[in-house]
């Protein structure tokens, strides 16, 4: 299932790159334009790379009536533009240009605060926990003035403030108290022999209290005993630990699971319900995504131990078991879920509270046997186009999905992003998805109609990518320091009668 | 008088065979098979065995399940004790340097001298020798820290002069040399721990002359086991411990002393002993003391092997040597922080069972726990329930493959007190998903015991007219299945095809 037919067909310089490690940022948007390409000659094989490469920007889509209207802060991933706050008509209201220069997320506070990464001078873009070269953790005010700063955090992927499980918004959980606990995902480099004879580029999860003080930390390579993987998986991990460069100054490392989202459960209907019987969903747990091994854990808080594991297998004979019950095929039913991101209990107090919401970006994941498409072994399940899926986390029914099957479309690849990107539960019942590989955001309605989109413009100067990491949305009241906006309305043009002027 | 008809007889036969059955277990004989006894292959953790024969072998053997060896290594030396397999495939390995008769070497059981690393073709790739006759050897085992730097136990030098300043009462110090192995002694021989890097350099020590006196921190330098033990163990031989193993979680070194019974946390970074359990008497003078037929607040006797364990407890071989009430082995897992017994193995008798000296415990991912009993060259696998699930005698008698055991394969009474010559220090089972192994091909290359040997775990479950062991037919604890939900497939998977 992860490599389908089309990912065949125009591969022949693909293994050549496939060797190529020193740069990840070159391989994923190689692998990106490979699979766009080669779904697109599937479709059209006269004309390959037939992908659009004309099309508008900025606000493509609106319905203000059917929308949770608000502003919308992203990171452009520019080194040189930063950080940015839009209205739904895609206005800049505001730019951060030294925040989150090609780090992630920002997160805006109530009350206009914004919190992101700030590198202490320019070539300081590290992501390791207390290294020299590590970025700030920084949260400013309106004015810009700093009132927290964590320095040296080397904050990758996430990281959340008491009293807002997920840092988006939540009615009656206010993401504002940047005063209190916080929680970070940073790296450490370490060794385990069980999972590799390399150095590793561990994902390292701290818990901070308000003066700063490591009060919980966890690191992953601790941990493996308690993770699950077949022999195989085993195998090709070890030789392959997801082994690159990292942004500290000459330091290699295995990124070999790469957690990309962590956030706790939060108060949930199933810890309201029975203490016991859910007992992993301690609302202090802490669910995280590791997008390299197709695996969600829940990290038990008081222990550290991992109570909790979806993935990495979804065949049709792998066992769910959940509180003493087994499960025949609701993995298989669930779904291979490929290097996903932002996995997360939809918080209490929003449509769908207490299941698991993921995107599954499909692209590449895993470890296992090599295979044509993975000749090394190394992300050997592939899949090309992605879907968001909200699930029961004791059942692993699926209460909610979405991709282009359920818009209707054709071609499934017309909703993918094989990197990054997230989904964010609105009041209303929308998801604010991004579709960040892209630079896509759309809010969709429960039935999959799409009620805004938005293009981000900005590209890197040499990549050229509009690359988005995580888009959140949060109501016009987060920032009182603005009037709340015009919303005037976006109708696209019929695609197929739009023509562009000649001459 | 009543007549006995066949069936009658059959009869008595069963009712007295399961009369008997649910008494203590014992199996005596002179002749005993080797090589693997007892596979359940349900049961028990599937990997391979590693282990060093003891006597005059130079081989390391790794074998599978089933008793074929798979992989070997030869090294210039006997073994000294043991060795381990790395995840990167190499094995480490202590080898026993020879020593010389003479005044100056050490001759107390265990000494050792070198740890060798050979990569997975036999190519030594680094060593490690601490042999210095009048001052240090290495003796017993090492530990592979996570950071690669390798820690040995060794015996270091104390004068009988050094010893009295210390505070060893001089009535106690031998005035004429002392033998073991042949060799006279005519001093002191006390542990010490040794860190080294990868370059050989010495970048951690630890010695327990820098710990002596009373009180739980320190140690008692005239806690003497009582003569009849052996007399190096009353003079000499006063420490003795057997084990060295590192808990990165919390820089904690473990070792183990059979003298005084008692396992210890050491803290890496100051050298304090942070606890210590077995045997209150060695330091408490509040403690009572064991007697002649009660063990007093003694816990184990002449202990092996402190394990620590993914849990935080300890995993202990407890020989059981001079234990008063009953003399016998057992593997014993205690929970530091309670000081409790919380887990414990030990057969209906001590024919199947025990070994006076050395041994080792291993707990294997499955919750299983590998027992090696050094003394009979014996190695099984129980279960947490203790059942035994894969039982092994080492068919390696001093270099000789012998597919039967006898009588004259023990040693003279006072050379190892009740041992058999095939005597294996320490096994250790490595599982079919461990590092080493990945890329490695691990062919069978022929039974253990010699191809033409009787294979009688398989002979036993396969040939006609056997029937299966008690142990296997036991059904297994009544556990609640667990229901399962089995719905109908419905379609989402047919749309995964043709994409």
């Amino acid at each position: 299932m992860g490599v389908t037919a089309c990912g065949n067909k125009e591969n022949k310089p693909w293994s050549r790159q496939e060797r190529d490690k020193g740069d990840m940022m070159k391989r994923r948007e190689f692998i990106t334009g490979a699979a766009v390409a080669a779904a697109a000659a599937l479709i059209n094989p006269v004309k390959a790379l037939s992908f659009p490469t004309v099309f508008p920007h900025g606000t493509t889509i609106y319905k203000p009536e059917k929308c949770f209207n608000g502003y919308t802060v992203y990171g452009t991933e520019v080194e040189s533009e930063g950080t940015v706050l839009i209205d739904m008509n895609g206005n800049v209201v505001r730019q951060w240009k030294d925040i989150c220069q090609a780090e992630h997320p920002p997160k805006m506070l109530k009350g206009g605060f914004l919190a992101g990464t700030r590198r202490p001078s320019p070539d300081k873009k590290g992501r390791v926990w207390q290294d020299p070269s590590s970025t700030d953790l920084v949260v400013l005010d309106w004015n810009g003035k700093v009132v927290r700063s964590v320095p040296r955090a080397g904050m990758h992927h996430d990281y959340q403030f008491e009293g807002n499980p997920v840092g988006y918004y939540v009615p009656g959980m206010p993401l504002d108290n940047y005063q209190g606990k916080m929680l970070i995902l940073s790296h450490k480099f370490t060794h385990n022999q069980f999972i590799s004879d390399k150095e590793l580029y561990d994902d390292y999860i701290v818990e901070l209290d308000a003066q700063g003080n490591v009060i919980w930390e966890w690191l992953g390579a601790e941990h493996f005993d308690e993770m699950e993987f077949p022999l195989e998986f085993k195998k090709t991990m070890y030789k392959y630990p997801t082994y690159s460069m990292t942004r500290t100054p000459g330091r290699k490392g295995g990124d070999w699971i790469h957690v990309n989202s962590a956030s706790y459960l939060g108060p949930n209907k199933w810890w309201d319900e029975d203490k016991e019987k859910y007992a992993v969903f301690n609302p202090e747990n802490i669910i995280i995504s590791c997008r390299q091994i197709n695996t969600s854990f829940i990290i038990e808080k008081k222990t550290g131990k991992i109570v909790w594991q979806v993935g990495p297998e979804y065949y049709r004979d792998s066992m769910w078991e959940f509180g003493g019950k087994k499960y025949k095929r609701a993995l298989s039913k669930l779904g291979q879920i490929i290097g996903q991101h932002h996995t997360h209990m939809i918080p209490k107090g929003l449509p769908g509270e207490g299941n698991i919401m993921v995107y599954d970006n499909g692209g590449y994941g895993g470890y296992g046997e090599r295979n044509p498409g993975a000749p090394l072994g190394w992300s050997d399940a592939r899949r090309d186009y992605s879907r968001v899926i909200e699930f029961d986390p004791r059942t692993l029914k699926v209460v909610w999905e979405h991709s282009a099957k359920q818009m209707g479309m054709r071609n499934k690849y017309q909703f993918y992003s094989d990197y990054v990107s997230s989904a964010q539960r609105l009041p209303n019942g929308n998801t604010m998805i991004t579709n960040g590989a892209v630079g896509q955001f759309q809010e969709v309605t429960p039935d999959h109609e799409i009620v805004w989109e938005y293009i981000s413009p900005y590209y890197t100067k040499n990549g050229h990518y509009n690359l988005v990491y995580r888009a959140m949305r949060v109501p016009y009241d987060y920032v009182p320091q603005l009037k709340a906006p015009k919303e005037t309305k976006v109708t696209p043009p019929d695609n197929t009668t739009f023509r562009i002027k000649a001459g | 008088m009543l007549k006995l008809h066949r069936w009658h007889m059959a009869l008595l036969l069963g009712i007295s065979l399961i009369v008997l059955s649910s008494g203590a277990y014992a199996y005596e004989a002179i002749t005993g098979p080797t090589g693997v006894l007892y596979y359940d292959q349900a049961k028990a953790y599937q990997g391979y065995t590693l282990f060093d024969p003891t006597v005059a072998s130079k081989t390391t053997y790794l074998i599978d399940m089933r008793g074929n060896i798979v992989h070997t290594w030869k090294s210039e030396y006997t073994a000294g004790l043991h060795s381990v397999l790395l995840p990167n495939g190499h094995l480490l390995r202590a080898g026993a340097v020879p020593k010389k008769q003479e005044v100056g070497y050490c001759g107390i059981g265990g000494a050792g001298g070198i740890i060798e690393e050979f990569d997975w073709n036999g190519k030594k790739v680094w060593e490690y020798k601490m042999f210095t006759p009048n001052k240090e050897i290495q003796h017993h085992t090492f530990c592979r820290m996570p950071n690669g730097n390798t820690m040995i136990l060794g015996w270091e030098t104390l004068t009988n002069d050094q010893a009295r300043k210390l505070g060893r009462d001089p009535l106690t110090i031998p005035t004429k040399p002392v033998f073991s192995k042949g060799i006279p002694h005519d001093r002191f021989w006390v542990d010490f721990v040794r860190e080294v890097n990868r370059k050989g350099e010495t970048v951690w020590e630890w010695h327990i002359t820098d710990h002596i006196g009373t009180g739980p921190k320190q140690f008692d330098i005239n806690y003497t086991l009582p003569k009849p033990m052996g007399e190096m163990y009353a003079t000499y031989d006063w420490s003795h411990f057997n084990t060295v193993n590192y808990i990165p979680e919390t820089d904690t070194v473990v070792l183990n002393s059979r003298n005084l019974s008692e396992f210890y946390f050491i803290n890496h970074k100051t050298g304090e002993v942070e606890y210590r359990w077995g045997n209150p008497s060695a330091w408490d003078p509040n403690a009572k003391k064991p007697g002649y037929w009660d063990d007093g607040s003694q816990k184990v006797f002449g202990n092996h092997c402190a394990t620590p364990l993914k849990n935080g407890h300890i995993l202990l071989f407890d020989n059981g040597s001079e234990r008063p009430q009953d003399r016998r082995s057992r593997a014993v897992e205690i929970d530091p922080k309670t000081g409790d017994v919380v887990w414990q193995f030990a057969s209906r008798h001590t024919n199947s069972f025990n070994s006076h000296r050395q041994g080792a415990v291993q707990r294997l991912k499955n919750g299983n726990t590998l027992i090696t009993s050094t003394h009979g060259g014996h190695v099984f696998e129980v279960t947490p329930e203790g059942e035994v699930v894969w039982e092994f005698v080492s068919p390696i008698f001093a270099g000789k493959t012998k597919a039967v055991v006898n009588n004259s394969d023990a040693f003279p009474f006072n050379a190892h007190i009740d041992s058999m010559i095939n005597m294996v220090h320490r096994a250790h089972r490595y599982g079919e998903d461990y590092p080493a192994f990945y890329g490695k091909t691990l062919t069978p290359k022929g039974y253990i015991a010699g191809d033409d040997a009787p294979r009688f775990f398989r002979d036993y479950h396969a040939g006609a007219g056997f029937s299966a062991p008690a142990a296997a037919v036991k059904a297994a604890p009544a556990k609640a299945a667990a229901p399962v939900e089995d719905e109908d497939d419905g379609g989402e998977g047919a749309t995964m095809v043709g994409y």
